[in-house]
């Protein structure tokens, strides 16, 4: 299909003509060792300067914050003082957190977050249907590939503002359901139910948009010969599209879940602004509340080591998720 | 009456007389269009956000609307001889606006509520009395956190903006052009161990860095949200070192025999090949920026320094449950948005090409 027109295609077109690669660099290498040696020396230099920034910023902005983060889990640090002038407190706040004083709290937020990706499946199976639909030869699909993406670009505090006024107790959805004989309050940004369908429903409303692009640039790679010939055979519309797209379809949709997981998990702005009058940020009873949330919540008090272990404990979970998705992944492609 | 609206909160306010609108609103156009076609359907639109639920009783009602979408006329005209297709076609397309509206009421509902005193908010869809008491109360008077802070605030988004995205697309360029062109020891295993990176959740990070930015004294003004970002993204360099890849050698391989150096060659033969790509991550970079949350929640402590986006959430907490100075905030918001969505209009074809790019490299 013609409209996803792209530089990105128009370079990739013609990229891996590499062949010249290996013949010039055996040209060069060939005739005069000490020359192309000291070339070799140059380029290094070259590179290591041009990567240099990224390598200082890696060092200093994540290497170091990392292992602190590593550290801090044993100390009670309070994020003003240097770390090592701090006490040492062993497993404490491991003890706080699984069981102890912030237990409840803690996994109240975990979970809390665990709900908040609920939105995740619900995206892909809708942003599949529309990417289906907005991927027919039909006037206006390319009007409504943009309409769809347009809340995903836009600036998340600006559109939480928004639904969080729409959805507020007595707010615009409250008083339609009154207009329709509703007694009272549906308290969206109140109970635990209506948090955790509010929530959802602004991270689809906001995401489903993405994941219909990433569907539909999926769909254009499955091979229509395929489709033809399984039409020839007499096969119909939904046995093509569950033995021929949907398997075409699966590294994509895989990527979506992996990643989108990733991101859902540490899920923070949403909730935070939809509930900035409630328990700041935190929602009543905290049943808006994040495990970034949590964290974040941790800053303010200072408490930056029991803030490092659950960070980490999150962490932990989203790499053994991740893990788990990958060796899936693996042992599927073995079986192929 | 609609598109006046638009035209107005866009900033551009025209004679009432001219009626121009879409096409030539200078900015925005196809924000301004899409917002302006919604209206159109109000009846459908106010009844409860219920996405595809809603069937389709009233079938020749919703072609027409469609109508305006795009599909002029043709199903009409043969409307005794639909072919399947074109019934699919009919069926898809109604389903399709009926989540566009979905998509862009809050918005419309937005622009809406500017226009209002607080007193309608809640309880009317188009205002009963029209009002731009919000647009100037938003300036000194929103419970903000200081006086004028809205001003202050656009100029402090456009201090952690502009210099950022400037500087951090030119040396993710110069990493992308090494890792993709040169070849020197230790480059491999320095990418992989930047992509690694991508993996750390931030959460585990942050209030690390919050000290550190404290340390290196970069808290008391905006230069947290600034200065480590100048060292390079490593997602920008993964989506140009793609594009560097698509350059053939022979290229660099000619403009070295000519003997352009290292940077010569880069400046002047590549950069300019892949200014395309570039584009488009400034644009990505800019979008992000703009509309970064957490990062300036956590490393400005200075509130003279907060960006649009805090100074939007710690207003909106300030501001209690009354409703008086939610137009002024929903204005302000609308304000944060108004940059967003002119990249948006204009660069639309770049933003959703590297998505699908991304799509095919995922």
């Amino acid at each position: 299909m013609e409209n996803i027109d792209i530089e990105a295609t128009a370079v990739q077109a013609e990229p891996m003509s590499d062949e010249g690669t290996p013949v010039v660099a055996q040209g060069k290498k060939k005739p005069n060792r000490t020359l192309s040696h000291t070339l070799q020396r140059k380029e290094t230099l070259i590179g290591w300067l041009y990567i240099s920034p990224m390598v200082i910023g890696l060092l200093v902005f994540t290497a170091i914050p990392f292992i602190m983060s590593l550290m801090a889990m044993f100390y009670k640090w309070d994020g003003i003082h240097d770390l090592f002038s701090s006490q040492s407190v062993g497993f404490q706040w491991f003890e706080q957190i699984f069981g102890g004083l912030e237990s409840q709290t803690y996994w109240r937020a975990f979970g809390n977050t665990l709900i908040f990706a609920i939105q995740l499946p619900v995206c892909l199976v809708l942003g599949f249907f529309l990417a289906l639909a907005m991927n027919r030869s039909m006037r206006g699909v390319q009007t409504f590939r943009v309409i769809y993406y347009i809340p995903g670009v836009m600036s998340v505090v600006a559109i939480s503002i928004v639904w969080r006024n729409l959805f507020t107790e007595n707010g615009t959805i409250d008083q339609i359901l009154y207009s329709l004989g509703a007694e009272e309050s549906a308290r969206f940004l109140i109970s635990d139910a209506g948090v955790a369908f509010t929530v959802n429903f602004l991270l689809v409303w906001k995401g489903v948009g993405y994941s219909t692009l990433m569907l539909i640039a999926g769909l254009q790679s499955v091979s229509t010969d395929q489709i033809e010939a399984a039409k020839i055979d007499g096969a119909n519309s939904w046995v093509i599209l569950m033995k021929i797209t949907l398997p075409a379809l699966y590294p994509t949709i895989f990527y979506l879940f992996v990643t989108g997981l990733m991101g859902s998990l540490q899920i923070f702005n949403e909730p935070f602004v939809l509930l900035s009058n409630y328990n700041g940020g935190n929602g009543v009873n905290n049943n808006g509340m994040t495990v970034v949330s949590f964290v974040y919540a941790k800053k303010g008090q200072n408490n930056y080591g029991l803030a490092s272990v659950s960070a980490w404990v999150l962490a932990f979970f989203i790499f053994i998720i991740t893990a788990i998705q990958m060796y899936v992944d693996k042992r599927k492609r073995e079986a192929e | 009456m609609s598109d006046d609206l638009i035209l107005k909160v866009n900033g551009t306010p025209k004679p009432e007389a001219e009626p121009v609108y879409l096409g030539k609103a200078p900015e925005g156009q196809a924000a301004a269009a899409v917002m302006a076609e919604t209206p159109a359907e109000a009846p459908v639109a106010e009844a409860p956000v219920a996405e595809t639920s809603a069937e389709a009783p009233a079938a020749e009602g919703y072609v027409a609307a469609e109508a305006v979408e795009s599909a002029p006329e043709e199903p009409k005209k043969k409307r005794k001889k639909l072919t399947p297709k074109q019934i699919t076609d009919i069926i898809v397309t109604i389903v399709l606006v009926l989540g566009s509206v979905v998509m862009l009421l809050p918005f419309v509902w937005m622009v809406f509520a500017t226009l209002k005193p607080h007193t309608e908010v809640y309880t009317t869809f188009f205002p009963r009395t029209w009002t731009l008491a919000a647009y100037s109360d938003m300036w000194d008077d929103c419970e903000f956190v200081m006086k004028g802070s809205i001003l202050r605030g656009i100029l402090n988004s456009l201090v952690a903006t502009v210099p950022v995205v400037a500087v951090q697309i030119l040396v993710s360029a110069f990493a992308a052009y090494a890792f993709a062109k040169l070849r020197f020891v230790g480059k491999n295993v320095i990418f992989l161990v930047l992509l690694g990176t991508m993996m750390i959740p931030f959460a585990v990070v942050m209030l690390p860095q919050a000290w550190l930015y404290g340390r290196l004294n970069l808290i008391n003004g905006p230069l947290a949200v600034i200065i480590p970002k100048f060292f390079g993204s490593i997602t920008t360099v993964f989506f140009l070192r793609q594009f560097f890849y698509g350059i053939p050698d022979s290229i660099t391989e000619a403009a070295r025999l000519d003997g352009a150096g290292y940077t010569r060659t880069f400046l002047s033969v590549l950069l300019p090949l892949v200014m395309p790509a570039i584009a488009t991550q400034a644009i990505l970079s800019f979008i992000g920026n703009w509309n970064d949350f957490l990062g300036p929640l956590l490393y400005i402590e200075d509130k003279e320094w907060w960006t649009l986006p805090v100074l939007l959430q710690k207003g909106l907490g300030a501001g209690g449950s009354g409703t008086s100075k939610i137009p002024s905030v929903l204005a302000a918001s609308l304000i944060s948005l108004v940059p967003i969505i002119v990249v948006f209009a204009v660069f639309q074809k770049k933003i959703i090409g590297s998505i699908v790019f991304s799509a095919v490299k995922g």
